[in-house]
């Protein structure tokens, strides 16, 4: 393990954290918060590791596998642990204290469901949050929808990059769109901040508030779901407000490279994509079979359409706005949701969940045992986008799965020590681990987490932190080999 | 610039890592999608899975707005395929790695029909580097400008020779017409002036007209002991090229060869070279051929091993120069410099071929209007090919004294109407002349940059 350059990359992190700050503080005076001095102590924190660690450049930069999960894990870790801070030190009284955190587990869990987008919250009613603490808060997932790492490899050059940009950047397989890693990073961010801002046009044209679009904006970017409504979006009751939402969920849920094939005039290549078309196509039978069972609901086809197509693009881009409580839904839709959950959005973009191209790689990966067991002597490969699967990414998308429902059923498990109904445990976890926000039962869309012992939030928030980094970093991170001197 | 290359073998790989701290920007093709794997987790580059000759996969990894493809693959046939499809759908420069030599003639002209830019043969390249050094037994490197008319020797100082504690502009005094543009004194670089004084063991960098050159290292005792024989172990691709080229030249070669077809092979095309059948590694046969009489021996079997080893025999019998072939990498940085003076590496030489190539292309293409720009004493110096114009007012027809160089630049060369002239500080520009500047400094772009604001 190359420690020195460990400190350094997390040295730079932190410095990068430090400026991401500063929009925040930016809110917190324009509005003359006294909250926004609770941003002082964490921002010196950040400062000071940032100039410590991260100005001097380490002679040998070479980091391999194990580094490049490592840095990015513990990237994360330490981000969220100081990004808590400005939540738990507002509570105090003195900086106005008004605050819906009751310990410093529930800052450190929805700081993190806020790093990676998941969007699940502990507040009750953040509608009363101070103004800055409600930006960072959003803030939070426009910075870890596209990945903090990413955003450093931006700005410093580096040569032997791609390990990093693999841990953090998700999907089965990680393609550049450059050869250099800082200029495919640099196109990543740039389509990113501009469908972000058109967003917020957008909605600004539907009469939202310019502060809340924005925080709506990072929240749909990010695919992450913090709403500074208590009542979530269904708050505006604005049908072209719904629309315009689930239709941005549902491209920020697409993989970013297409994008940059339209940018670079190649339409017609992206759109024969077959993740895309799989995507779509989930999305509308979902969208078809929810609205068919909530009509009895309703009682009206536009509006049966309108909160499915809604909930389902939220759900499936793993972002987790609400309009409706759709725990009082028929069980059918639940199930369908529940599924979705799983199935999330697509390789390469800011959604969570298994990723659409992994579902299709494990479908067809079990058909092809299938045709292996009938024919043992047949010789088959997977393709997917039309050319074969090396095995290994076969093999490696199977252990996922198998890792992944293992953690699905001990953590769920463990959660169940709290003594609440099995679909609040399952959904909670779930919804956590796929980076969702809202479950059902007792953290249904208008409810919250803040419910659960500190253990369960622990616990969750670390599903969070694997969901996002796609298991594998948080793993290599906790494991006692990383730790060894030598 | 956006490099496309096709194969990822060890030329390959060891070129994308040059290439990539030079800034540019690299693609990598190879049909084994675990090579592509082990290169697009190890460097900064997009690899990609397929044949490269293929239009298909061209089309897919922009080809049609790359500067330049390499091809280096295993085979010479679909190196050149692959340069030609590339051609075709526009890549303005090609370079292929071709090695039969049975191909080596009809290249020259089907350039053109293939679309190459360069073809790089590292048997052949080697060859040359080989012959250059024979013919220059106490360079340590030679470089060619403005088409041969102007070379760029280095050389270390022995001890007592004359030059030892002159300063600079005593030489003259010696009628020598060359001028030392750099000097390396212990790692360290100096642009040297007029008072700089020569110390034992400092490499010392010649530029001038080749033949000046050649004078002037037999005036000041630098040109030691001219090699007239030489002694070949091993008659593969690389002897049958320096045979041809020494033959003609005049030197007496003895060529040892254990495989007798290939040894009477040699024989019957270079009937002035004596052939003998026997092992290379067999010291009695060596000493019996009187190896210790020869003035160069070299080595260059398939072994790399047997290479070695009887190269370092040969310096333990006192031969001047010794040179031996060695492919593998490790091999050559533990013996380069050491206990072998000069060590030859055909993948090293294709190597600098090309990268030297690119440089040439990316000085040309970033702003600057370099003629050539060669990188030397490890690329702490630059040395850059211009051509002044007209329009260039504030340095051409003045004194070169009268221009305020900035520090460390040096007018090395002056070529005017295919004459060198080394300059003095009453000399000046004039439109037309072919200019090379040494820069120690920073990047120069164009000829105006030499003066300092």
């Amino acid at each position: 393990m190359n420690r020195k350059m460990i400190t350094y990359l997390l040295g730079r992190v932190l410095m990068a954290e430090f400026f991401l700050m500063i929009p925040s503080v930016a809110v917190g005076a324009i509005y003359l918060e006294r909250a926004t001095l609770s941003f002082i102590i964490p921002m010196l924190i950040l400062v000071l590791a940032g100039l410590t660690f991260g100005i001097k450049k380490p002679e040998n930069t070479a980091i391999y596998v194990r580094e490049g999960f490592f840095i990015v894990a513990a990237a994360w870790i330490f981000m969220s642990l100081v990004g808590a801070l400005p939540f738990y030190i507002s509570s105090f009284e003195f900086f106005g204290g008004v605050s819906q955190f009751s310990c410093i587990w529930d800052c450190i869990f929805e700081i993190i469901s806020g790093f990676t987008t998941t969007g699940a919250s502990i507040c009750p009613d953040p509608g009363i949050l101070p103004k800055c603490i409600l930006f960072w808060r959003s803030f939070s997932h426009w910075v870890g929808g596209m990945g903090v790492l990413v955003f450093v490899l931006a700005i410093i050059p580096m040569s032997d990059s791609m390990h990093l940009m693999k841990a953090e950047v998700p999907g089965p397989v990680v393609g550049k769109l450059v050869p250099k890693m800082r200029q495919t990073a640099r196109i990543l961010y740039a389509v990113y901040t501009v469908m972000t801002l058109v967003l917020i046009v957008f909605l600004c044209a539907g009469k939202m508030p310019l502060f809340e679009a924005i925080c709506h904006s990072f929240g749909t970017a990010g695919t992450g779901g913090f709403s500074v409504r208590t009542e979530g979006i269904g708050y505006y009751n604005s049908a072209y407000i719904d629309v315009v939402l689930s239709i941005f969920m549902i491209l920020f849920g697409i993989n970013f490279n297409l994008f940059y094939l339209i940018l670079i005039k190649r339409t017609r290549e992206a759109l024969r994509s077959e993740e895309l078309r799989c995507y779509l196509l989930v999305v509308g039978a979902a969208t078809f079979a929810v609205a068919l069972n909530i009509y009895s609901i309703y009682q009206n086809a536009g509006i049966s359409l309108r909160h499915a197509f809604f909930q389902v693009s939220s759900i499936i881009t793993t972002t987790g706005y609400s309009t409706v409580d759709f725990a009082l839904w028929p069980s059918l839709s639940q199930s369908i949701i529940v599924i979705l959950m799983m199935v999330g959005a697509c390789a390469g973009s800011t959604g969570g969940g298994l990723k659409v191209s992994r579902v299709l790689l494990l479908l067809k990966a079990f058909v092809q045992e299938m045709k292996h067991l009938l024919h043992p002597r047949s010789v088959t490969t997977v393709r997917l986008e039309g050319s074969p699967v090396e095995n290994s990414v076969v093999r490696s998308t199977l252990a996922y799965f198998v890792i992944y429902v293992f953690i699905v059923v001990l953590s769920t498990l463990m959660i169940s020590l709290d003594g609440f109904d099995l679909t609040t445990n399952l959904t909670a976890e779930l919804s956590c681990l796929n980076n969702i926000g809202p479950g059902l039962g007792r953290v249904g869309p208008m409810e919250n987490f803040s419910g659960f012992s500190p253990l369960s939030k622990v616990i969750l928030s670390l599903n969070m932190l694997l969901g996002r980094l796609e298991i594998f970093p948080i793993i290599v991170f906790f494991s006692p080999g990383s730790w060894k001197k030598n | 610039m956006k490099i496309i290359l096709v194969g990822g073998g060890t030329v390959g790989v060891s070129l994308i890592g040059n290439l990539l701290s030079e800034g540019h920007d690299i693609t990598v093709i190879d049909t084994d999608s675990r090579v592509i794997e082990q290169i697009s987790n190890t460097y900064d580059v997009i690899g990609y899975v397929g044949n490269g000759a293929t239009f298909e996969v061209l089309r897919s990894v922009g080809v049609e707005d790359c500067d330049l493809l390499i091809a280096t693959a295993d085979s010479d046939e679909l190196n050149l395929l692959c340069c030609l499809a590339a051609h075709k759908l526009g890549a303005k420069n090609t370079i292929a790695r071709v090695r039969n030599p049975e191909y080596a003639g009809q290249l020259y002209e089907l350039k053109d029909d293939f679309g190459l830019s360069m073809t790089i043969n590292p048997e052949r390249a080697a060859a040359q580097e080989i012959a250059r050094v024979l013919r220059f037994p106490s360079a340590t490197g030679v470089e060619i400008f403005a088409r041969g008319k102007a070379e760029l020797v280095s050389c270390r100082v022995p001890k007592d020779n004359v030059l030892v504690g002159k300063k600079l502009m005593e030489l003259s005094s010696l009628g020598i017409n060359v001028l030392i543009c750099t000097v390396e004194r212990n790692g360290e670089v100096f642009i040297p002036g007029g008072t700089f004084v020569i110390n034992e063991g400092d490499n010392l960098y010649f530029t001038g007209a080749p033949k000046d050159i050649v004078k002037a290292f037999k005036k000041t005792g630098l040109y030691l002991n001219p090699v007239k024989s030489v002694m070949i172990t091993g008659a593969g691709m690389i002897t049958d090229y320096l045979s041809e080229m020494l033959v003609g030249d005049g030197f007496s070669l003895k060529i040892i060869e254990n495989d007798k077809q290939r040894a009477e092979a040699m024989a019957k095309k270079y009937p002035k070279a004596v052939v003998l059948h026997g092992d290379c590694s067999d010291h009695e046969l060596l000493s019996e051929e009187g190896i210790e009489k020869t003035d160069a021996f070299v080595s260059l079997t398939g072994l790399d091993e047997g290479n070695i080893l009887s190269a370092l025999y040969a310096s333990r019998k006192n031969v001047n120069k010794v040179i031996a072939k060695v492919t593998s990498d490790n091999f050559f940085s533990m013996f380069k410099g050491k206990e072998l003076e000069t060590v030859v590496s055909p993948k090293l030489v294709t190597i600098n071929e090309i990268l030297r190539y690119v440089r040439a292309l990316a000085a040309s293409d970033s702003a600057g209007n370099a003629l050539s720009l060669y990188k030397i004493v490890g690329g702490k110096v630059e040395v850059l090919e211009f051509e002044a114009d007209g329009y260039m007012e504030e340095i051409i027809e003045k004194p070169l004294y009268s221009l305020g160089l900035k520090k460390n630049i040096l007018v090395a060369c002056i070529i005017r109407s295919n004459k060198v002239l080394i300059p003095k500080g009453s000399d000046s520009i004039m439109a037309g002349d072919r200019v090379l500047i040494v820069s120690a400094a920073q990047r120069i772009n164009s000829l105006g940059d030499i003066v300092a604001e």
